[in-house]
Formats: structure tokens, C-alpha cells, sequence
């Protein structure tokens, strides 16, 4: 059975980047989350601050306490700088595998991918197919807030990551869950209100 | 012994005063037994300490700030009760050589001295709050300064792994009473976490539950 049967060609709504679909874009402040990391039978809680700037991503991992664990900085899909990784976590599977699930989510449906455009005939929503450094994957637009509701990115055989934001307003997701099909790695990062 | 009598002296030193001035001049101590016996005379008194905090978190390369508060309760001998209420929920539980931590979604129960990075990390976050740290010369060199109104020792670590985490550790006396008014954990790359006692209580009757989990 193939996933995605029930997709027909389309094409973008006129005047429309693909770009504009991310959440994470150079005007849209900062973010801080609180994050919850599973890793097999390894649990890490602690905070995300994700701070778009013009050039570049920032996503740094703290602990409740103030202990900073990991700094990137993310440039194009695929494409990340570790500023600073704390050693006991500075493992290389385990910074290769954030590095590939944050740059997924930030670029989500970047501008400098090859893409089609597709409508699920059965949830009714557009769905964007990019392929670039990052690899192939399929983002789920949400009619309501127009920005990614969900991700799947997709393997040779199989599908690899599935990421999915939750919102019903277009300014930021309240939260984020980042799963993987064949490891168990999972992330969830839920909103936090500073106000 | 002697070093028991630091570690509750410094407790004793956590009740409170308002926060140093940014701008304020600190020379070096002349006398630093004179400070050493002034917190040994104010831990003798002190059993339990309540005090609220403010934790800032400084990025500098991002000039941004991660203003976090909440509740600090420590019972001799070595209780400590470390719980945040703003602008999340967490609950850290120090107690017979066990760690309890609790979110909204999740509780764990570390044995400390089972966990090497949990180990390193109460040492020194531990040593902090207990001021046991102070006389920790074979992990810390240490400078001792003051101003007009406020005693600062510098901590710098002086292991070159634990350097990579932690430049510097900062921690303010109020020169009245020598309370802590707050300690400052600078990062490579000048990041920093600030931890400011207000509203500071001492010999409260604090229940031993509420370090049991």
C-alpha cells in the first residue's frame, strides 16, 4: 500500500514561496520551547531557544539550570555549525542525528529545493514534495495557519522522519514532535509562554 | 568535621539581601580569615533557609535572556529543595544521595554517585549552594574580593574539561550579614547564568517531606 496514493498534481496558490510555508523565518523572533529528548531508554528535559537571524539559524539546548549543552547554527538544509557540545553528550551519531532532525524542521520547505506540488485527495491539504541536500521529503500544508503541519521525510525503502507541528495560528507552533520510523529517537518540544 | 561546618555555614549564609549594583568597584580582600570566620559564625545559627530566586540566563552572541524563577528550601544536613514555577515548572529534589527531577510529563530518581555527569554536576552546583566549594583548592583556584558593601569570590575551575563547561564562578556576599545575594556561572564564549536570593527566610520549620519523593 503506498502512502501516498491519494496525491494529485497541483500547484502553488499564485505569488506564493515555498519559503513562506516554514515556521522558522528570519522575521519571526525567537522561540523558546521546552524540550523533552528520548533517546532508547535515555530521557534529556530541558529548554530550546531556536532564534532565526537574516544569515543563519541558532538552536541552543540548556538545562533547566542554566547549563548550556548544545549551540548550532544552521545555514541551508543540511547545512550546521556546532558552536559548543557539552562532552558527555558530544557523540557523533547522536549530533549527526539533531543536526538532520533540526535543519528538517527549520527548513522544512526551503526555497532552493526542487519541488512538486501535490492535493491529498483525502485530508484535502496541499502537499509540497522538495528534494535537496536535506533529501526528499513530504510537507503537509495547513489551510488554516498556511504554514508545514506535518513532514515526512522519506527514505530509499522506507520513510525516516516524521515531524509535526501543532498551531492553529500562523505566528508560531505551540508544539513540535520529532519521531523517527526505524530508531527510537524521539523529541518533543512544547511552546513556552514568557509573558 | 571542619569541612561539615563550612557546608552548613554557607547555607546559613543563603538568607537573603537585595541584588548587587552591576557598576559597584571590588579590590582584592586584605583579610580573608576575617570573611572565612564571618561565615562560620552565621552558619552555627542556622538550621533551614527559604529564600525565592531569579535565575537569568545571558547568550551574549544572541543578546538574548531566559528570565526563569522560583523557590529554594535547603534543611540541614543536606536537604535542598530546588523547585521553578516561572515560567516553567521543575522540581529538582536533593536528599540522602539521590537526585529527583520532575517536569509536567516526566520523574526520574538518579542515584548521584552512580552517574558521572550527574556527580560532577551536584559537586559543583551542590558546592555552590553549600559553599563547601570555597574550600575546594584542588578542583578551584580562588580570589577573594570586596567592595563597599558586597564580599566576591572567583572560583576558576581548574580542570581544563570542566574549564570547557565553566570559565568562572562568581559568588556575592552582603558584607552585613553574609548572606549570598547571588551566584554567577560564566560559560566559555562569556555566556553566563545569574542567580539572584531575595525574600530570604531563615529557621523556618520546613517539613522533611518536602525533600521526600
Amino acid at each position: 500500500m503506498n502512502l501516498f496514493n491519494s496525491f494529485t498534481p497541483s500547484s502553488l496558490p499564485p505569488q506564493s514561496q515555498t519559503g513562506s510555508y516554514s515556521w522558522f523565518r528570519a522575521d519571526t523572533g525567537r522561540f523558546l520551547f521546552r524540550s523533552s529528548i528520548d533517546i532508547y531508554r535515555n530521557h534529556f528535559s530541558g529548554l530550546i531557544l531556536i532564534k532565526p537571524t537574516s544569515e543563519s539559524h541558532r538552536i541552543l539546548f540548556i538545562t533547566e539550570t542554566g547549563i548550556k549543552v548544545f549551540d548550532m547554527e544552521y545555514f541551508s538544509p543540511g547545512k550546521y555549525d556546532v558552536h559548543y557540545c557539552m562532552e558527555s553528550v558530544n557523540r557523533k551519531p547522536l549530533i549527526k542525528t539533531l543536526g538532520n532532525d533540526f535543519s528538517l524542521m527549520l527548513y522544512s520547505v526551503s526555497d532552493n529545493s526542487r519541488i512538486k506540488i501535490f492535493t491529498d485527495s483525502r485530508s484535502a491539504r496541499m502537499v509540497i514534495r522538495s528534494t535537496d541536500d536535506a533529501g526528499k521529503r513530504f510537507c503537509f500544508i495547513n489551510a488554516k495557519t498556511g504554514r508545514v503541519e506535518e513532514l515526512v521525510k522519506t527514505g530509499l525503502l522506507c520513510n525516516k522522519v516524521n515531524i509535526r507541528f501543532f498551531s492553529d495560528l500562523p505566528w508560531g507552533p505551540d508544539s513540535i514532535a520529532i519521531s523517527h520510523y526505524n530508531i527510537k529517537f524521539n523529541i518533543r518540544l512544547t511552546k513556552i509562554d514568557e509573558n | 568535621m571542619k569541612r561539615t561546618k563550612y557546608i552548613a555555614l554557607f547555607y546559613l549564609l543563603l538568607w537573603f539581601v537585595p541584588t548587587a549594583n552591576a557598576q559597584e568597584k571590588f579590590v582584592q580582600l586584605a583579610d580573608t580569615r576575617n570573611f572565612m570566620s564571618g561565615l562560620e559564625k552565621m552558619s552555627a545559627l542556622t538550621n533551614t533557609i527559604e529564600s525565592d530566586f531569579v535565575q537569568e540566563k545571558n547568550l551574549s552572541v544572541l543578546a538574548e535572556k531566559i528570565i526563569s524563577k522560583g523557590h529554594f528550601r535547603f534543611r540541614r544536613e543536606n536537604n535542598i529543595r530546588w523547585e521553578y514555577t516561572q515560567p516553567y515548572k521543575y522540581l529538582i529534589i536533593i536528599s540522602n544521595g539521590q537526585l529527583y527531577t520532575r517536569d509536567e510529563r516526566n520523574r526520574k530518581v538518579y542515584d548521584i554517585e552512580s552517574n558521572r555527569m550527574f556527580s560532577e554536576m551536584n559537586r559543583f552546583i551542590g558546592g555552590c549552594i553549600r559553599g563547601d566549594i570555597l574550600k575546594d583548592e584542588e578542583q578551584y583556584s580562588t580570589e577573594f574580593m570586596e567592595s563597599a558593601d558586597h564580599y566576591l569570590v572567583k572560583l576558576v575551575p581548574r580542570n581544563d574539561k570542566m574549564r570547557q563547561m565553566l570559565n568562572e564562578v562568581h559568588i556575592m556576599f552582603d558584607k552585613k550579614d553574609f548572606s549570598v545575594t547571588s551566584i554567577r556561572m560564566v560559560e566559555s564564549g562569556e555566556d553566563y547564568t545569574k542567580i539572584d536570593f531575595v525574600n530570604k527566610k531563615l529557621n523556618t520549620d520546613i517539613p522533611l517531606e518536602k525533600f521526600s519523593f
